[in-house]
């Protein structure tokens, strides 16, 4: 270096005087005055730097490893839609390579579309600068996926890339629609000890007065026994044609336009089948309402579930269940109401959780309230409740609706 | 004196039936369409036997059961239980309480004559 006279060298290693090292750069000049020409050699302690570029190497390495340990998929978007990063996560889920994806459009790389997706959050982010959620199925990899969208600024305020979150639900929900359908057969089983209590009565009455006519000589005698025999018979096929309507269980997929009013009477006469009480009095407020767009079998489950609990709360002493219905702004009120036992203060923030219930074993599941929240929520409703201890407890459902559906 | 027997049941035909079948079976036999006109009726008659419902309205057989047992002056007469629901821990519950007999929806007239007579005749061969 000093035969060129001019030059630089870095990460020059140099043993001090205490024995340690340093490595240092080290830069030479040639500085000429006149007849002699001088070096001038400057040597720069590089230690503290080195120190610094080791600590962001090792924290980009940090991050690397984070962001690719997460196993839901992660991966940054450009404001084009361009992929410009991708955790190990969507590789493996998309069976792909991490040069497959960067740089494509994302609905182009993960669901074969040429323009963005109808709901996709990104877009909303892109647009509103806010977090945005969506729940959506994929076809391409068989999955529902939960995604999540955050936006990313740069020092100014600019919205510089989103991050994109999405979280494979697929499982989950379908362990929530076989909970939904167990909960349905649980129903059903009471509902089927209801309907035999019902059908054994009358049942019991046609084989006794059979077996009286049997034994009977009298032609007018046996007359009357027949007339009895043919009511009870009559009162049999009441109930079965009750049955049959409530177990014309829609498809879980199928929505359609359904008038709550009539639910609501349906659901009461299936409660009324299953679980006798004594004495309890009905009063209906229904008002001219719009349909909801739901499944027929979820809202029925609902309503089901709503009046048994109230029934029950009600059990033994009687009672009066008010069911109404009114219609709001944009959207349709249900309300479910007993003047029973209430339900204690320190329980009401527990009552929608899953096996939460405070009946006895084998008589609830702790299903229901939770099985009613999700069914309501799932479209888009709220449900409140309002409840005092001895007095009595009303629940209330608001269901949205879509006007321009009309 | 002819057995007296008291029927209670929410199901007139029923309650009819077994007026019928018993009566030629030589009881006597009076009717109750719930909990509270049974125990009304308890009151007032003398009875040997009680042929009641589980599910009935405004008092269900649990509760007249209990009441029943726990009156002195009735604690003694059978009760054979007609139920409609046939299940083992209902039947166990109904034994718990003090029933004498369980029989379940729906019956035959054999059926319940073979409960009284099971009771009566157990009566009449015990040793006091």
């Amino acid at each position: 270096m000093i035969k060129e006279a001019e030059g630089r060298t870095d990460a020059l290693s140099l043993v001090r005087k205490d024995g340690g090292s340093s490595e240092v750069d080290l830069s030479i000049k040639r500085i000429d005055l006149g007849d002699e020409s001088f070096f001038q050699m400057i040597f720069r302690d590089l230690s503290d730097q080195r120190k610094l570029e080791k600590k962001i190497r090792e924290s980009k390495r940090n991050l690397e490893a984070i962001f690719d340990s997460i196993r839901d998929q992660l991966s940054i978007r450009a404001p084009d839609y361009q992929i410009q990063r991708v955790n190990r996560a969507v590789i493996e889920k998309y069976h792909t390579t991490f040069e497959e994806l960067i740089g494509r459009k994302c609905y182009e790389a993960y669901y074969q579309r040429d323009l963005p997706c109808e709901k996709c959050p990104v877009t909303v982010t892109f647009e509103t600068k806010q977090p945005a959620s969506v729940v959506q199925k994929n076809p391409a990899i068989d999955s529902t996926l939960h995604i999540f969208s955050y936006p990313i600024f740069d020092d100014k305020g600019d919205l510089l890339s989103v991050i994109e979150y999405s979280r494979d639900v697929t499982e989950e929900q379908q362990l929530q629609e076989q909970l939904i359908q167990s909960q349905k057969l649980a129903g059903i089983g009471i509902l089927a000890s209801g309907v035999a209590h019902e059908i054994n009565n009358p049942l019991s009455g046609i084989i006794g007065m059979a077996e009286a006519s049997l034994e009977e000589e009298d032609i007018s005698t046996i007359r009357s026994y027949l007339t009895d025999i043919l009511n009870c018979g009559q009162r049999i096929s009441e109930i079965v044609k009750g049955l049959r309507s409530y177990c014309r269980i829609a498809k879980q997929e199928e929505q359609n336009r359904i008038g709550m009013n009539d639910v609501l009477e349906e659901s009461l006469k299936m409660v009324r089948l299953a679980v006798k009480t004594s004495s309890i009095e009905v009063v209906k407020q229904f008002h001219p309402i719009d349909k909801v767009v739901a499944n027929l079998g979820e809202i029925q489950q609902v309503f089901t579930n709503l009046i048994t609990n109230a029934f029950q709360a009600m059990d033994g002493k009687g009672g009066v269940l008010t069911l109404s219905t009114r219609s709001l702004r944009d959207s349709v009120e249900v309300k479910v109401s007993d003047n029973g036992m209430g339900i204690p203060q320190k329980y009401l923030s527990q009552i929608f959780d899953p096996f939460f219930t405070t009946k006895k074993t084998g008589e609830g599941t702790g299903l229901g309230l939770n099985i009613v929240y999700r069914i309501v929520t799932k479209y888009g409703g709220t449900i409140d409740v309002d409840s005092r201890e001895g007095l009595g407890t009303t629940f209330i459902l608001r269901f949205p609706i879509r006007r321009d559906e009309t | 004196m002819n057995k007296q027997v008291l029927v209670i049941d929410d199901e007139e035909t029923i309650r009819k039936f077994i007026k019928i079948q018993l009566g030629k079976a030589g009881y006597e036999v009076k009717e109750a369409a719930d909990g509270e006109q049974a125990m009304a009726q308890l009151k007032r008659d003398r009875f040997d036997v009680l042929i009641c419902d589980i599910m009935m309205p405004k008092k269900n057989g649990w509760e007249v059961l209990k009441e029943v047992r726990l009156n002195p002056e009735t604690s003694e007469i059978p009760v054979i239980f007609l139920t409609a629901k046939n299940e083992d821990n209902d039947m166990s519950k109904g034994y718990e309480l003090g029933a004498t007999y369980y029989i379940t929806k729906p019956f035959t007239k054999s059926q319940l004559l073979f409960g009284l007579n099971m009771i009566f005749d157990r009566k009449k061969n015990s040793l006091y």
